[in-house]
């Protein structure tokens, strides 16, 4: 009997310990995305002291607000608006971390390991939705009646509004002004046919005219597809037919003039298809190459590349309406949304208050994190957001800015858009085809 | 009876941890997935449908592209696993014969494999990228200046090329060990008999290995189908999806498209695949085994 006791204790220890381990399997669980940068490290290490905040507990307790998020250029700056406002506001601090390539896998398994972040970033409409059973409604907040309707829209679902916009962001080509003068070209071309002609001008001049990272479906699927989506005659009721099957890609004109316009696009490229966003970047970055899609999001990664760089954003024009070619594309493409189940909810919505409705707040948004406000309010700061952002400001300004709709997509669809795309300009499908593909990647991804 | 007791009690004190764990890592959640294999959960939502059979016809009626995800792995796994097992054994009969410097072309060969696949991939894709090219542009040859990761068939080859590069060196390892293993009074009464250094490796060199041999072909199919990181770093899936293996197929229906439920259906299917071919492997080169025993 006694024995049997004693072999039992055993037991349950051996129990007790494969407790331990199940858990360490679990945890371990949230970081299985392929990479795992020493920020998260980091954070699990601050997830752990928030536990132990009771430490001390002499003074009041301090709140931990975890920020996760995807813009990874602006991670230093954000870092230290965070202590700014620490330092005035001592009851809360802040864990700061930015991620780029998996920041949509690490989301989920941060939020199934039971690490999840207090504040994180939604990209728009479909991500909001999806996001939504853990989004805090923040309608009641005093900046929503301030943000731009264009912010508004994609982050509104049945009427809450759901993320503080970070920043708008537009695209178009980018192009070397140096470059451009050196061709002789004195004006940005807003026509197809002028388009031919500064072409035709930078090459005579020995100057590669275009790069584009076909090799990524990125770009092509979010950017290029857009092009074609924004400039229908009402696009949000495009995106609706196409899910209701009253609207269609196949053989719709404005995206067979996007093909064409792709094929030319792509035959005054080199090595298309092996070229990736660092390929472009460093292309771009180093002169060798006049124009390449992108937007003011590329102004970080230009201003490491020296004062003698020296671009700005165009728009892509498909064919010979000039009306409609001069416009560039322009959209919110991050908010924060607040987790809520957050414990610092309330310290989180001050924070935001302060970020949009203060002078000091609104300075840290346009000067320290370089950003183009989606308030009516204030404005950006040209010193602060380059070139490249002083030329979307001014299209902005002008009302000349179709809209960003990739977030409206069903989930899958930029990469399958991506995909048909790749295969236009491989020549493995004609412009008719990519139609074609395009409707039969929404049909199967559309959620019915 | 109270002998009985004790045997059980005994059996679970030394199997139940290992059980427990195994129990607790492996069969939980495999139920759990073939759970939701029956729902249309996203990843995210709080609430989810059953939809009975609905994701299994997706994927049989091709409306989710994994059966061709399954072609290009199947296609890719074969290559690979011919050229893996003759060049990793034929490194071995290299490294085992009388050259120089052995040592060092054994941690030459073998070093790949300690590199993990994703850097591997990140490396080679910054090849192919950037330094074929410069190649290509010194030698003027069309043969580097292709865009290696642009088409089907190119993209198709540099994996081929990373992967056996990347395994060659497992397969050599243990082949190694069975060749030097072999006893050395059969090869020598082989030579007196008057047999050829080929027929004496064919004849008695190779049957003497099997054991060997079924390991290094087990190990290698069922890396070959399970295929990820490299695909995942070195080519993305791309050029238009034409290199997505289907583990990497699995990953970006339930973390880019959300479609979990999905997901974990055709990671059933996978299973499924992957446990008939590894059966029939095991059952065949088992057979061999006994037969030269």
């Amino acid at each position: 009997m006694k024995e049997r006791k004693r072999l039992l204790a055993l037991l349950l220890s051996g129990v007790m310990a494969l407790g331990m381990f199940g858990c360490g399997v679990t945890t371990g669980s949230g970081d299985a995305a392929p990479e795992k940068t020493p920020a998260a490290q980091d954070s699990g290490e601050a997830a752990g002291d928030k536990g132990a905040g009771t430490a001390d507990a002499g003074t009041t307790e301090k709140k931990t607000i975890y920020i996760y998020q995807l813009k990874i250029q602006i991670d230093e700056a954000l870092k230290n608006v965070c202590k700014q406002y620490s330092e005035m506001h001592p009851e809360v601090e802040f864990v700061v971390e930015s991620e780029a390539d998996n920041y949509f896998t690490s989301l989920k398994t941060k939020f199934t390991g039971g690490q999840a972040p207090d504040v994180f970033t939604i990209v728009g409409n479909a991500d909001a939705k999806l996001w939504q059973s853990h989004l805090e409604d923040l309608s009641d907040q005093p900046w929503v009646a301030d943000m731009i309707d264009l912010a508004k829209q994609d982050i509104t679902i049945d009427g809450g509004v759901y993320g503080l916009p970070v920043s708008v962001e537009g695209y178009g080509y980018m192009y070397n002004k140096k470059l451009f003068e050196q061709a002789g070209i004195t004006q940005v071309p807003t026509t197809l046919t002028e388009m031919k002609a500064a072409v035709d001008k930078l090459e005579a001049a020995g100057i590669s005219p275009i790069t584009q990272p076909y090799m990524d479906w990125y770009q092509a699927g979010n950017f290029m597809v857009n092009v074609g989506i924004a400039r229908q005659e009402d696009p949000m009721a495009f995106l609706q037919g196409l899910n209701d099957g009253s609207t269609t890609f196949v053989d719709n004109p404005v995206f067979l003039t996007l093909a064409d316009y792709l094929l030319y696009d792509v035959s005054k490229c080199t090595n298309p298809m092996n070229t990736d966003f660092n390929t472009q970047t460093s292309l771009f970055s180093n002169q060798e190459v006049a124009m390449t899609l992108g937007g003011n999001w590329n102004q970080p990664t230009l201003d490491e590349a020296g004062p003698d760089l020296s671009a700005g954003l165009m728009p892509f024009p498909i064919d010979d309406d000039k009306e409609a070619n001069d416009m560039l594309f322009a959209g919110v493409t991050g908010y924060w949304g607040i987790n809520k189940d957050s414990e610092a909810k309330e310290e989180i919505k001050e924070f935001f208050t302060w970020l949009s409705t203060t002078p000091e707040g609104q300075k840290c948004m346009t000067t320290d994190l370089q950003m183009i406000p989606a308030f009516r309010s204030f404005e950006a700061d040209p010193d602060s957001i380059g070139e490249l952002g002083t030329d979307l400001s001014s299209y902005i300004n002008q009302g000349k800015v179709y809209g960003m709709y990739h977030s409206y997509y069903p989930d899958g669809f930029a990469q399958a858009a991506g995909e048909a795309v790749q295969k236009l300009v491989a020549g493995n499908i004609d412009g008719a085809a990519f139609t074609r593909e395009l409707q039969n990647g929404w049909d199967n991804l559309k959620t019915e | 009876m109270k002998k009985q007791k004790m045997g059980f009690w005994r059996h679970a004190l030394f199997l139940g941890p290992a059980s427990l764990a195994f129990a607790l890592a492996v069969v939980v959640p495999f139920v759990i997935s073939v759970i939701y294999s029956f729902t249309d959960w996203n990843g995210v939502a709080n609430d989810i449908k059953f939809i009975g059979l609905d994701n299994f016809v997706r994927i049989f009626s091709g409306k989710s592209n994994f059966l061709g995800s399954f072609w290009f792995t199947l296609k890719i796994s074969v290559v690979n696993i011919i050229l893996i097992n003759v060049l990793g054994t034929l490194l071995a009969v290299a490294l085992t014969s009388a050259i120089r410097a052995k040592g060092l072309f054994r941690v030459a060969f073998y070093l790949p494999n300690t590199i993990g696949g994703l850097i591997l991939g990140f490396v080679w894709q910054f090849i192919f990228v950037t330094g074929f090219p410069a190649i290509g542009q010194l030698l003027q040859s069309g043969f580097f200046n292709q865009q290696w990761l642009g088409t089907e068939s190119t993209a198709f080859i540099g994996l081929v090329i990373v992967s056996v590069w990347q395994n060659v060196g497992y397969v050599m390892v243990i082949m190694t060990a069975a060749l030097m293993g072999v006893p050395s009074d059969l090869i020598e009464s082989a030579r007196i008999d008057g047999a050829s250094a080929v027929c004496t490796f064919f004849k008695v060199k190779l049957p003497l290995c099997m054991p060997y041999i079924t390991v290094c072909l087990f190990w290698t199919i069922s890396n070959a189908f399970k295929m990820f990181e490299l695909n995942y770093s070195l080519t993305k899936g791309g050029p238009y999806g034409s290199t997505n293996s289907m583990a990497l197929y699995i990953y970006n229906d339930a973390f880019a498209n959300n479609k979990y439920g999905l997901a974990t259906a055709e990671s059933l299917v996978f299973f499924v695949i992957i446990m008939l071919i590894t059966g029939i492997q095991m059952y065949f080169t088992g057979k061999k085994e006994r037969e030269y025993q």
